[in-house]
């Protein structure tokens, strides 16, 4: 197990003296009031595989991918263990050890390195949610990549959109870009009064909530943006939080190649958890002679909630809505961009905006977590719609594909009648004409 | 031996399948705490309800398996650790709160509840639970009674103990008992005080009743910085000294200084050897001339800088370096050992030199985080636990800390508790006698040893298993007419001894202001042990021998701006013997907190022929079990009390009374409601009846004539703004429940009145009876209702605690004065209280209906009085 045996891993494990300042906020611990489901355990029980107290053993396989790798404990933790990466490095050991699913492989190795093939078996999932065919074809929706257990699949997603964002690139004005290969488009605003950038289509995003993203791209555009999409690959984050970091390089590097050689100020995305990888490309490719292209690529990332409040949008009209903001672990955590979202939200005329208790508390989706780890999913998710529900809020707002889905679901099987919208989503209703607003 | 899968079924069923587990990860997962112990348990099992850790204690008890309650796991002294394996028995999921009631100031948790999330659901009610471990966040309300836990706040508002007043608990048989409730006092000895800092080795709590206060209207935080320790500890004694108790202390040593200046920028200079923090709270009015004097006595002792948090903001700037502490430290090495001492504050600059020294000696670097005011100190022990011989060397330095604690008259633990950790020293810290009475107290609730084995008490040395009743120096008169005069504590010790052999009855006496007949028993007259032992003014504690006179001590304090908050009736004859013994309390309790709040240390002779110790000079003090609880209210019934040890407090700068006329009792018991949920904080709301208010009248005043009002009666203690202000809220209030105005009385009408207020009996004359109920707060009025029906009772209501005191003259007609006093049993019983006889007890007991003592109560009066020789429990 050569991972468990770096320097960060062992200084990180040192670290972490057991004072249990991370039960306070780590999700899966206060839905079970188990102590092997928090931090400290999950540290402890890498320890001493490091230290050679015990061998790494197949049933740890459980304990490692239960974490949601929200990085809640880190913030609680006074010595800033980061339970997160450790739980990446323990799982590639894991893997190395007990070896990959040939589905994982696949998914992986094969899918999401390309486009257009994985946009195929997107469909066929797709088209298997409307004809029912069979739970493995199903299962190859995006957000489903990682687990064989896949039972609650079916309810996460309410409606599996029969066109994806990328398809709709020709209705939004969008052109394929001349010297550039296939996949390359490019819309030119009239006047460039806002950013040149370039669009990163996360896999989430595109797949699974087009309309989202076809209402932020509808904002840009409005902002007078120029803005070009390129044919990226998936970000990389699901591989690495599975514990492959090799895959994840290898999309990253696919990544660099091609969108380091558009020119653009900023390279923006709507996705909370692909602007807040991308940031960290850098470190997932330190050491290789990637690393210095990682790093000015990763100065250019931007999510769009840090764009919009300094773009020039149409005068919002008044909606009447009583709002609640869920605070995507990716953005409001790794990227620490709470307030933005919010100012958004404050500047619609009539909305009232009122604090979710523990907002930047994990929904449980965390990726494909809903689907590894069901039941206990559910239990995450259920504080999380308790709090919702004490707002009064009509809509729950947030700023992630994946939490979207997750909160949806959560809303659907408390029935309460609670809409949950992405902000772009929501945004747009309130910035943008109303035949022009997306379907 | 391994569990059978028999009794893992038979578990398992007791929880529930979802509730248990023996899965190996799962058991490795509780084989911590937050220090180095490690043990596993054989079987982990997540009670939900009372009844589950019932069946769990029955079974195993039953099968002699180790059971080892839990809740966060956050102890650091190994207390959750299983050290005999059998079950973990983890409570994180009895989490609920139970009942939130505001008017009566109380609050049931189950014991899975976290501190904070107390805290939280608090605040919405503007309201707050005062013990505040720095571990609060994440420890279980379940944890803190276990180690009687404490924070910052402590030196002002005290710790965990001071703030529960009831708990429900299942025994290690699986028993279920109830100790206390919502009510101040519970009758009987005071077991939840033994429950609480046994560290979890007496039995489970399942259910805590805590005190909640209302929010400080204000709070102003302030930072000084120091070149000299010396010079910081010293700005700390003139704040004191000069009337004040902080809310928070806290000081930072140079090591730590610099670690977080490394760290988080706090901007503190480089030459600063101390840092302190200093947080204020309380009414707004008085702060900001509180602020100017602090701010004063900091720059005089020369502070090289002084800062006033203008904002939240500052605040937390302010704030920032103390909080950094820890994470600040742990870029010096990954590993640190937190020790826990509490020494007098006065020996601390030595105590701090003293651990840099021990340090030194074993390679290590120590830093200082401590709160300063109550003496607790924290050394930080770095290491880095990859480095065996720097783990042995922690190890090592930890034990002579722990040494030196007990040396300078300090305890080993303030807050953090024995666990196994600091068993081995306990010897070193309590005499073989106080070891064999915590033994006693273990035997009691888990004669088979097998709850939380091997905690906090060692195995018994050759000192404790040698101890000897002493022979008795003279022989004893023959005869019970004169009371034999104590004049030491060995000769007490010998009496007893000697009167168990020869199973005759004694009673310990003082002023006898409560003590009614004696019946056929030797008197043991306390009265010449009468000297102050120690007097520590600046570490706000005294020690004084059991004979001397409530009033003579408060005497003896006055000379250094200081008192004692005891009050007695007939502080003249009344010793502190018997105050403590009888639990006296007067109307001041609402503001000073209970006898037993104030209450530090005990020493007791025993039938066992020894001299025993509990407790210390110090606020914080978690070593070993709590004993001297039992001693607060047993009424000489184990052992004759020979020396205490009080707080005490310094002289409020100003001092009036208010005197409002309420024409009926509930408008009274609404405007106490009011009063006791502001941000005012009179130091008593003391009401008294129309009968009462006749006698008083008659005495101080011109004859009455009889109103048939009630009357309020408001101390107003502390700073002179405070004063002011606390009158015209009082004032204002009081134009809202009723047409006139209140009355302010000057200095010496006011003091009559307090003292005659609790020496009703006197002023009554004749015979008569002494009843005594004790409710929740907001609970008074349908008991004074029933008292009432006796016009000629006397009645005096403690309306901010929940206390009545009744006298009724002796009068002809047994039958109807039964009536009444059944009257009042239920009425007492109804609102959640208990009523029982006041000074003197003799007659009024009969009227009673009898208590029967519980299992627990009798086994340790058996313990303590073997033959039966001293006086029966109180009831
Ligand atoms: C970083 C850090 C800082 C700390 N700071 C402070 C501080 O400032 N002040 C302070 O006082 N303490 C402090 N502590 C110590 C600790 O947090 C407290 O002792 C706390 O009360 C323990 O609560 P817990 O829920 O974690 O209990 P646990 O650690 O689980 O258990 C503690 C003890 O309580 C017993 N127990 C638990 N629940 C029950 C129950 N329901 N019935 C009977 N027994 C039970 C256990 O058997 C054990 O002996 C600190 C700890 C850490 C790690
Ligand atoms: S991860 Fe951090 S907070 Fe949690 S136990 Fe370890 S050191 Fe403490
Ligand atoms: S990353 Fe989240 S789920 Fe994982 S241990 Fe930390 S707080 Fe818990």
């Amino acid at each position: 197990m050569p991972e468990l045996d770096s320097e960060f891993i062992s200084n990180q494990l040192a670290r972490c003296n057991r004072c249990g300042y991370c039960i306070r906020t780590c999700p899966t611990y206060r839905a079970t009031g188990h102590e092997g489901a928090v931090a400290r355990s999950r540290n402890d029980l890498v320890r001493a595989v490091q230290r050679g107290k015990s061998e790494l053993l197949e049933e740890m396989g459980d304990r490692f991918f239960q974490c949601l790798l929200c990085g809640a404990c880190t913030e609680s933790c006074l010595t800033d263990v980061q339970t997160d990466e450790i739980m990446v490095e323990a799982r590639e050991a894991y893997r190395q050890a007990h070896g990959d699913s040939w589905l994982q492989q696949f998914i992986f190795r094969e899918l999401l390195p390309d486009p257009e093939r994985l946009a195929k078996y997107a469909r066929l999932v797709a088209l298997g949610k409307n004809t029912g065919i069979s739970g493995l074809a199903r299962s190859l929706g995006l957000l489903k990549i990682v687990s064989p257990k896949l039972d609650n699949a079916e309810a996460l997603v309410e409606h599996m959109p029969r066109e994806f964002f990328r398809d709709q690139l020709p209705h939004l004005g969008f052109h394929p870009v001349e010297d550039r290969p296939r996949g390359w488009f490019r819309y030119r605003p009239a006047r460039v009064t806002g950013l040149r950038l370039l669009y990163f289509v996360g896999c989430g995003s595109n797949f699974q909530v087009p309309g989202e993203v076809v209402a932020g791209v509808r904002l840009l555009q409005a902002g007078g943006c120029d803005i070009t999409v390129a044919p990226n690959v998936c970000c990389g984050l699901p591989p690495y939080s599975y514990g492959d970091r090799e895959a994840a390089r290898l999309l990253a590097a696919a990544n660099l190649e091609t969108l380091g050689s558009a020119d653009c100020d900023v390279l923006l995305t709507e996705c909370g958890s692909c602007s807040s990888f991308l940031k960290h490309y850098p470190r997932l490719l330190e050491g290789t002679e990637a690393a210095e292209p990682a790093q000015a690529l990763a100065g250019k990332v931007r999510d769009i909630t840090e764009v919009l409040p300094d773009l020039t949008l149409p005068e919002p009209r008044p909606l009447s809505h009583r709002v609640t903001y869920h605070d995507p672990c990716h953005l409001g955590r790794k990227q620490k961009i709470k307030a933005q979202p919010r100012d958004l939200l404050k500047r619609i005329p009539g909305v009232e905006h009122i604090e979710l208790p523990e907002a930047d508390w994990c929904c449980g989706g965390a990726g494909s977590y809903n689907l590894s780890n069901p039941d206990l999913s559910r239990k995450v998710l259920a504080r999380k719609v308790e709090n919702v529900r004490e707002t009064g809020a009509d809509t729950l707002i947030t700023s992630c594909p994946a939490c979207v889905i997750q909160l949806a679901s959560g809303m659907r099987e408390a029935g309460l009648d609670i809409q949950v919208r992405h902000l772009c989503d929501f945004l747009a209703e309130a910035h943008l004409p109303p035949d022009d607003a997306p379907c | 031996m391994p569990l059978s899968r028999y009794l893992v079924a038979r578990l398992t069923e007791a929880v529930g399948r979802a509730n248990a587990t023996t899965d190996p990860l799962d058991l490795m997962a509780y084989e911590y705490d937050g220090a180095l112990e490690r043990s596993r348990p054989e079987i982990v099992l997540f009670p939900t309800t009372t009844q589950a850790v019932v069946d769990v204690l029955s079974l195993c008890y039953e099968k002699g398996v180790p059971v080892t309650p839990r809740g966060s796991g956050t102890c650091l002294s190994g207390g959750p650790v299983p050290l005999r394996g059998g079950v973990s028995l983890v409570l994180s999921r009895m989490d609920k709160l139970l009942e939130m009631d505001v008017p009566n100031q109380r609050v049931i948790v189950q014991p899975g509840h976290l501190n904070f999330d107390l805290i939280e659901r608090l605040a919405k009610e503007r309201h707050l639970y005062a013990p505040d471990p720095a571990s609060q966040r994440v420890c279980t309300m379940g944890g803190n009674i276990a180690e009687n836990s404490g924070g910052p706040h402590c030196l002002k508002y005290g710790v965990t103990t001071n703030h529960v007043t009831g708990l429900q608990v299942v025994l290690p048989d699986g028993g279920l008992m109830t100790m206390g409730g919502k009510a101040l006092e519970a009758p009987g000895y005071d077991l939840r005080g033994v429950m609480i800092g046994s560290e979890g080795t007496l039995g489970v709590v399942t259910e805590i009743t805590c005190r909640i206060l209302p929010l400080p209207e204000s709070v102003v935080t302030m930072l000084a910085i120091y070149d000299s320790i010396i010079k910081a500890a010293e700005a700390v004694s003139g704040i004191i000294a000069a009337g004040m108790i902080p809310a928070t202390l806290e000081m930072m040593d140079r090591q730590i200084i610099r670690a977080v200046e490394a760290a988080v920028h706090a901007g503190y200079p480089l030459d600063a050897e101390a840092v302190l923090i200093i947080e204020l709270d309380g009414m707004a009015a008085g702060l900001e001339d509180q602020v100017r004097q602090v701010q004063e006595i900091c720059t005089s002792r020369g502070a090289l800088r002084f800062e006033v948090a203008a904002d939240e903001a500052h605040r937390d700037r302010l704030w920032r370096g103390r909080k950094g502490a820890f994470g600040a430290v742990a870029r010096i090495a990954p590993n640190k050992i937190t020790t826990d001492i509490a020494v007098p504050r006065t020996e601390l600059p030595r105590v701090l030199a003293e651990v840099i020294e021990i340090g030194k000696r074993h390679g290590l670097d120590v830093g200082n985080v401590f709160h300063a005011g109550d003496g607790n100190l924290h050394p930080q022990l770095l290491f880095d636990d990859r480095n065996p011989d720097e783990v042995a060397r922690v190890l090592a330095a930890d034990k002579e800390i722990a040494k030196l604690a007990v040396e300078v008259g300090g305890v080993l633990t303030g807050e953090h508790g024995i666990g196994c950790q600091k068993a081995y020293a306990m010897p070193m810290a309590c005499a073989p006698q106080d070891l064999a009475a915590m033994r006693a107290l273990k035997d009691i609730f888990d004669p088979q040893g097998t709850f939380n084995p091997g905690k906090v008490l060692p195995p018994p040395n050759d000192a404790e298993l040698q101890l000897h009743p002493p022979p008795c120096a003279s022989p004893l008169p023959a005869s019970n007419d004169q009371p034999v005069v104590v004049e030491s504590y060995a000769e007490a010790a010998a009496i007893l001894a000697e009167v168990t052999r020869e199973q005759r009855r004694v009673v310990p006496v003082g002023g006898r202001t409560k003590v009614g007949d004696l019946g056929a028993a030797l008197p043991l007259d306390s009265r010449a042990l009468r000297s102050i032992v120690d007097y520590d003014w600046e570490n706000l504690t005294v020690t004084a021998q059991a004979g001397l006179r409530v009033a003579e001590l408060q005497a003896a304090l006055a000379e250094h701006g200081q008192f004692a908050p005891l009050t007695a009736p007939f502080p003249d004859r009344a010793t502190l013997g018997g105050l403590v013994a009888a639990n006296s309390n007067g109307p001041l309790r609402y503001g000073y907190g209970e006898l037993r709040d104030v209450l530090l240390g005990v020493r007791f002779a025993t039938c066992g022929g020894q001299v025993v110790t509990s407790g210390s000079k110090t606020v914080k003090n978690v070593c070993g079990y709590d004993v001297k609880r039992l001693l607060v209210g047993s009424g000489g019934s184990l052992g004759m009390i020979v020396e205490a040890t009080f707080r005490t407090l310094p002289l409020p700068p100003a001092e009036s009374a208010l005197l409002l006329r309420i024409g009926d009792f509930p408008t009274l018991a609404a405007l106490s409601l009011e009063v006791r949920t502001s941000h005012l904080l009179p130091s008593a709301l003391e009401a008294v009846n129309p009968a009462l208010w006749n006698l008083l009248a008659a005495r101080n005043m011109q004859p009455p004539e009889p109103d048939g009002q009630w009357r309020l009666l408001f101390a107003l203690r502390g700073c002179a703004a405070d004063v002011v202000e606390m009158r015209a809220g009082l004032t204002e209030a009081g134009a809202r429940f009723g047409p006139e105005p209140p009355v302010l009385l000057d200095g010496s009408q006011a003091a009559f009145l307090w003292r005659d207020v609790a020496e009703a009996s006197r002023l009554l004359g004749g015979p008569f009876y002494g009843l005594k109920a004790v409710v929740p707060p907001a609970e008074v009025a349908p008991l004074v209702a029933a008292a009432s029906t006796d016009p000629s009772a006397a009645i005096r209501v403690s309306a901010g605690s929940g206390s009545v005191h009744i006298v009724v003259p002796t009068r002809g007609d047994p039958a109807a004065l039964g009536a009444w006093v059944a009257g009042l049993e239920t009425a007492a019983r109804e609102a959640g209280g208990w009523l029982g006889p006041d000074a003197p007890p003799g007659s009024a007991r009969d009227l009673l209906t009898p208590r029967r003592p519980d299992c627990i109560s009798k086994a340790i009066k058996a313990a303590f009085d073997p033959a039966g020789v001293l006086p029966a429990m109180p009831l």
